[in-house]
């Protein structure tokens, strides 16, 4: 689903990723951990093609990014660590302005809206501007739209931050969902053991280079992903 | 503390002169100093000038009738218009909408400092309009006088109060407009309403000065009478500029009074409307088919919401859309009468024609939607980045928004000359051509300056809109391209005709407007995808 290849970024002088190489299958939940300022966001921000990278490549169901950005961009959904969304609309004018860029039909738009915004109660506020939002819905509202259109891969950064423990549950089970279905998840986290129950796969990233990844046996073994990770970033 | 605060002020308000955001690296002192020797040309040479022309005009005589008094209460009135005119939307914006009071108020800083450091900001604006009315009048009244002590005296006392009322009278203003936002639901369309009406007196007096000018003149000893008769604070606050201590003392007095109370006032609701989500009622989401849009539709949508949501953009960027039809009807009703006028330059049709366009192509600066569009996205660029639209279509909406509010009131006023003007049928045509012409070229200019010197990294929408490059260059790039539209036919009148004249430019508007679309579709999309 998605090949990261020798992917270099610098910004100036400093290297904030360093060769690295990732492989996510579909049906996978794939976690990203590491240190504040490792390169996660902008690993991810390259996948999704908002960074431009000096080395390396990234394809998405074969199709590069770099080449092929529209494509690609069509096959995922990518939600940011800080949901800054457009103020100056309604939570439902937005769903619809991104539903319009996917091309989504009227009738299944409106399912996928009611059925993820009755999951995260948002319903009634979706008529406000997202100016009254307070983070957490915005959150949700991100979510949504990032579910809107059935992405084949679904790429998050901190997807959790804000959220209360009803809906990070809610979005556990959507992304198992998207994976049970053949679509793939890549995202973020500093919670560990978050990534330790719900990811099938981890890599772990410092100073912008991969220092382990593979499924959880093979990173963690019997100790547990805090120790492991607290013991790498030591190294 | 507050030090820090007036200083992150200062360099939130003049960011672009010392921070090069394409480069991302501080400018260079010399170019420091060229922005800021070009911003105090502006304010100083031009808006000074004009205001050293009037006072020259008055002073003389109204010193030697003795009324001085009179032409300190005129000038000092008008520069009271000037600063609050020119500062209120700015007060509203900076004390009550800053994208940082939340990030300050949660910092261990004493509200009283906030408010202290943003008040001082508001002085600081406030006083460089109105001192640039007044500061003229000060300086010729005391060369009329012979530079004598009370007059220097008076003028400083003038100054002190003149821009301390106008700090007053613009937080007041600014209070009220928080006051009724927080309470009303359309607030952009409101505050826009609420300023045309602003403007549209503005313009009445500013149209009719010169002839009150003339009739102040011509009976100063009668309308002083009046003024001292009837409304004896003004000769008094007169009074204040010729130095009579008196005057200075009670206004001087009662200005800090009105500082000290609008400081409670302020510093008691600051934290209130600042943090307040708005007292509007929620609305109940009822679920609706929605209809499906193309990508264009769907961004050209998005373009139009943005607009409506701000009235600082509105007012800053389509007054125009009011003026340029207005061009046209005054030249409907009053086509006679500027066709003679302009008959001053010289015979045929040749020479009004080509002062028609190029007074309707500078109109046209006056619509720059297009110029901060895409600083205006902001941190919501990411959302553009990462969906499968093609930034060619972004562009494209962006240009369409600005074309579409610039070419409907264009030709509406072009109607109303053509059906005025009754010129030759081939110069006419051409006439409407070049001035479409030139308002393609000027929307993708506004487009181009908008790509090239977008500014993502803001936290008031007031700096994209009013401070930003590439609306500097929207207005006076276009108005530059205006005057060397009309001046240039000047020298070349003996060589060409005018049908020609409009044929020729309209081929290098064309020519110019290629180059713009070529780059703003080639590098300029790339560069959207990288901001």
């Amino acid at each position: 689903m998605l090949k990261i290849e020798n992917l270099t970024k610098k910004y100036g002088e400093k290297c904030a990723v360093d060769s690295l190489s990732l492989h996510i299958k579909s049906g996978e939940i794939y976690g990203f951990i590491g240190h504040n300022g490792a390169g996660k966001t902008t690993t991810l921000r390259a996948v999704c093609g908002i960074l431009q990278f000096d080395e390396g490549e990234i394809t998405i169901d074969g199709k590069s990014i770099k080449t092929d950005a529209l494509e690609c961009k069509k096959k995922i959904a990518y939600i940011p660590d800080n949901p800054d969304l457009y103020d100056f609309m309604s939570g439902i004018r937005y769903l619809n302005f991104v539903a319009d860029i996917y091309g989504i039909p009227s009738d299944i738009r409106a399912k996928r809206i009611s059925k993820y915004a009755d999951a995260f109660e948002i319903t009634n506020d979706l008529a406000n501007p997202i100016a009254s939002y307070s983070h957490g819905m915005k959150q949700k509202l991100a979510i949504i739209a990032a579910w809107i259109h059935e992405p084949k891969l679904i790429i998050m950064d901190e997807p959790f931050v804000g959220l209360d423990p009803k809906a990070a549950h809610i979005l556990k089970g959507m992304m198992r969902e998207v994976c049970d279905c053949g679509g793939a998840i890549f995202f973020s986290t500093h919670v560990l053991e978050v990534a330790e129950k719900l990811c099938d796969e981890i890599a772990i990233i410092s100073h912008g280079k991969l220092i382990k990844n593979g499924t959880m046996e093979e990173v963690k073994g019997d100790e547990s992903l805090e120790d492991v990770f607290l013991e790498l970033e030591a190294e | 503390m507050l030090r820090s605060l007036l200083s992150k002020q200062f360099m939130e308000i003049f960011r672009s002169y010392f921070y090069d955001s394409k480069k991302n690296k501080p400018r260079s002192k010399a170019k420091m100093i060229f922005y800021f020797a070009f911003f105090a040309f502006l304010i100083i040479g031009v808006l000074g000038g004009m205001f050293t022309f009037l006072s020259l005009l008055l002073c003389g005589t109204f010193v030697s009738l003795g009324l001085g008094w009179f032409y300190y209460f005129l000038m000092g009135s008008l520069s009271i218009l000037l600063g609050t005119f020119g500062s209120v939307f700015n007060t509203f914006q900076s004390l009550y909408l800053a994208k940082d009071n939340d990030l300050l108020l949660s910092m261990p800083i004493p509200v009283s400092t906030i408010m202290t450091a943003r008040l001082l900001g508001v002085y600081l604006l406030g006083t460089m309009y109105s001192a640039t009315a007044l500061i003229p009048a000060i300086i010729v009244y005391c060369i009329n006088t012979k530079w004598a002590i009370a007059s220097i005296i008076g003028g400083i006392s003038m100054l002190l109060f003149v821009t301390l009322f106008v700090f007053v009278l613009s937080c007041l203003l600014g209070f009220i407009v928080a006051k009724i936002s927080t309470k009303i639901k359309n607030k952009s369309f409101v505050t826009v309403l609420v300023s045309l009406l602003f403007f549209g007196a503005y313009y009445f007096f500013y149209f009719k000065a010169q002839e009150y000018v003339s009739a102040i003149l011509e009976n100063a000893l009668i309308y002083g009478d009046i003024v001292k008769n009837s409304a004896y604070p003004l000769y008094l606050f007169g009074r204040v500029g010729e130095g009579d201590a008196f005057s200075v003392m009670i206004f001087i007095a009662a200005v800090l009074l009105l500082c000290a109370a609008v400081f409670i006032l302020i510093s008691r609701s600051f934290v209130k409307i600042a943090t307040s989500s708005g007292a509007a009622k929620s609305n109940t989401y009822k679920e609706k088919r929605a209809k499906q849009k193309g990508k264009v539709a769907t961004l050209l949508s998005k373009e139009f919401s943005r607009l409506y949501s701000s009235s600082l953009y509105m007012l800053n960027s389509c007054l125009g859309i009011l003026f340029i039809p207005a061009l046209g009807i005054v030249f409907l009703l009053k086509g006679d009468l500027l066709l003679s006028a302009f008959s001053f330059f010289g015979e045929g049709s040749g020479i009004p024609l080509v002062l028609m366009a190029a007074i309707l192509c500078m109109a046209m600066s006056m619509v720059d939607v297009g110029a901060p569009s895409v600083s205006l996205e902001g941190k919501n660029m990411w959302i553009l980045q990462s969906l499968p639209v093609d930034m060619g279509d972004v562009i494209t909406a962006k240009l369409f928004v600005q074309l579409f509010l610039t070419l409907i009131p264009t030709v509406f006023s072009l109607i109303c000359i053509v059906i005025a003007a009754k010129f030759p049928i081939f110069d006419t045509v051409l006439f409407v051509i070049s001035v479409l012409m030139f308002c393609l070229m000027m929307s993708l200019f506004d487009i181009f300056a908008s790509i090239k010197f977008a500014n993502l990294n803001y936290t008031n929408e007031l700096v994209p809109i009013k401070q930003g490059l590439s609306v500097f260059l929207a207005i006076f790039g276009v108005w530059g391209m205006a005057i060397a539209f009309g001046g240039i036919y000047f020298a070349v009148a003996k060589y060409i005709s005018v049908g020609w004249y409009f044929a020729a430019s309209s081929a290098v508007f064309a020519a110019v407007s290629l180059i713009l679309y070529k780059w703003i579709y080639g590098r300029g999309k790339e560069k959207l995808k990288t901001l």
